[in-house]
């Protein structure tokens, strides 16, 4: 169990957590990545970004 | 600076990355730096071959597949190094769209084990690409393309594209008369299709069908009997159409004339929860990045690929993709050099390698 960057909730996560995965927040509905897992740390995932070209 | 006076200088993995950006390559006339790639995988001890259609294979654990375009567009810009206060920066066509994403795959396959696969005529008519698909050759546990995302960033979106030639004839007439000749069919037909795909101002480029003419001719012909029209369009699609809609579409607002469409590529829009990209995040973050997911609105061979693979796949290569067939093409040395690590630990904690 950790908490929330965006809103504070309480975010139950797996046991098989890894790194670089992403979760939802079950309250505000934020992504949120995480960034190492022991202990558990969630950063907000990075946001989709638009570009040019190829 | 030039080149050689650096020589001695570079790194193996940078001395692939100048060798191969020193080699003119345009789509055609890939053959030297094909062979330039297959040297250096046999210098470390891989098997590697030049295909039916110039793509260089070059096969090992498939749970991983590196895959990228050896072909460049033309532009003849001098080979060179230059030192700034921090860095160095390899000057040169290709050093960006895609020789960097190129070699740092190359150099990264063989550190590892991965499979790998240069393609040819990317900037054409992905020949290349279309030729390792419908080749047969088995589905890779994932793909990652190489492409310009920037050594901290991956693309996991392109839209499609869809191309055609629209024809029309009518009889020729005085020009004071008031019935639309050929020229106005087609102008018209343009602008119908214009207002169909006419995009809210706030929705992103990403998601708009972008209409572009590419070419217009028209008017009487030689015997004078008949005006005649051709134009070459094009649509770029977002993936909320496929393919067959935007036709359909386009094919609905035809008043006379006809369109032979020649060319299509389905859009492609990856997950950013698959194991690849979770590997990306996670491989960016332990080299001190912050990590960017991109979606652009141009069109690549990984299109090709997901039209026919559903394995997981993003696109991934150093350099500024600003700089894309620009006259000022340069790569950061420093920026090649993390883009190699990313990649070695991204196959290395796909493959297992890292445990």
């Amino acid at each position: 169990m950790t908490e929330c960057v965006e809103c504070g909730a309480e975010v139950s996560l797996p046991d098989s957590l890894e790194v670089g995965e992403i979760v939802d927040c079950p309250t505000c509905g934020a992504e949120l990545e995480v960034i190492d897992v022991e202990p558990p740390v969630l950063e907000s995932a990075p946001e989709l970004e638009e570009d040019w070209g190829e | 600076m030039t080149v050689s006076e650096h020589r001695t200088d570079l790194s193996d993995a940078q001395r692939l990355l100048v060798d191969l950006v020193s080699i003119p390559s345009p789509s055609g006339e890939e053959g030297e730096a094909a062979e330039r790639l297959v040297d250096f995988f046999e210098d470390h001890d891989r098997e590697a071959w030049i295909d039916d259609v110039g793509n260089v294979r070059a096969p090992a654990d498939d749970s991983v597949l590196l895959t990228s375009h050896i072909d460049t567009v033309p532009g003849d810009i001098p080979v060179e190094i230059e030192e700034t206060d921090d860095d160095r920066l390899l000057w040169g066509r290709g050093s960006v769209d895609a020789t960097g994403p190129l070699a740092a795959m190359a150099v990264a396959a063989v550190e590892t084990g991965v499979s790998f696969i240069g393609v040819v005529g990317e900037e054409v008519d992905s020949r290349g690409a279309r030729h390792v698909v419908d080749s047969g050759r088995a589905e890779p546990g994932v793909v990652v393309n190489g492409e310009p995302s920037g050594w901290n960033g991956i693309t996991l979106g392109y839209r499609g594209l869809l191309a055609g030639t629209y024809v029309a004839t009518s009889e020729s007439g005085h020009t004071s008369r008031p019935e639309n000749n050929a020229i106005q069919d087609g102008m018209d037909w343009w602008n119908r299709v214009e207002s169909e795909f006419d995009p809210d101002e706030y929705l992103p480029v990403f998601e708009r069908v972008t209409c572009k003419p590419v070419s217009f001719q028209g008017g009487t012909t030689d015997d004078g009997l008949s005006v005649e029209v051709t134009m070459d369009v094009q649509f770029r699609i977002p993936p909320e159409y496929t393919v067959g809609d935007v036709r359909e579409m386009a094919d609905g607002q035809l008043n006379g004339g006809t369109v032979h469409w020649y060319d299509s590529v389905p859009p492609v829009m990856q997950s950013p929860r698959t194991n690849v990209a979770r590997a990306f995040r996670a491989a960016i973050r332990n080299a001190g990045g912050d990590p960017r997911l991109l979606r652009k609105t141009g069109t690549s061979d990984m299109n090709i690929f997901a039209s026919d693979w559903d394995c997981p796949m993003v696109t991934y290569g150093p350099g500024d993709s600003d700089l894309d067939h620009a006259p000022n093409e340069h790569l950061s040395l420093t920026e090649y050099d993390d883009a190699v690590d990313v990649l070695v630990d991204v196959c290395e904690r796909l493959t297992g390698g890292d445990e």
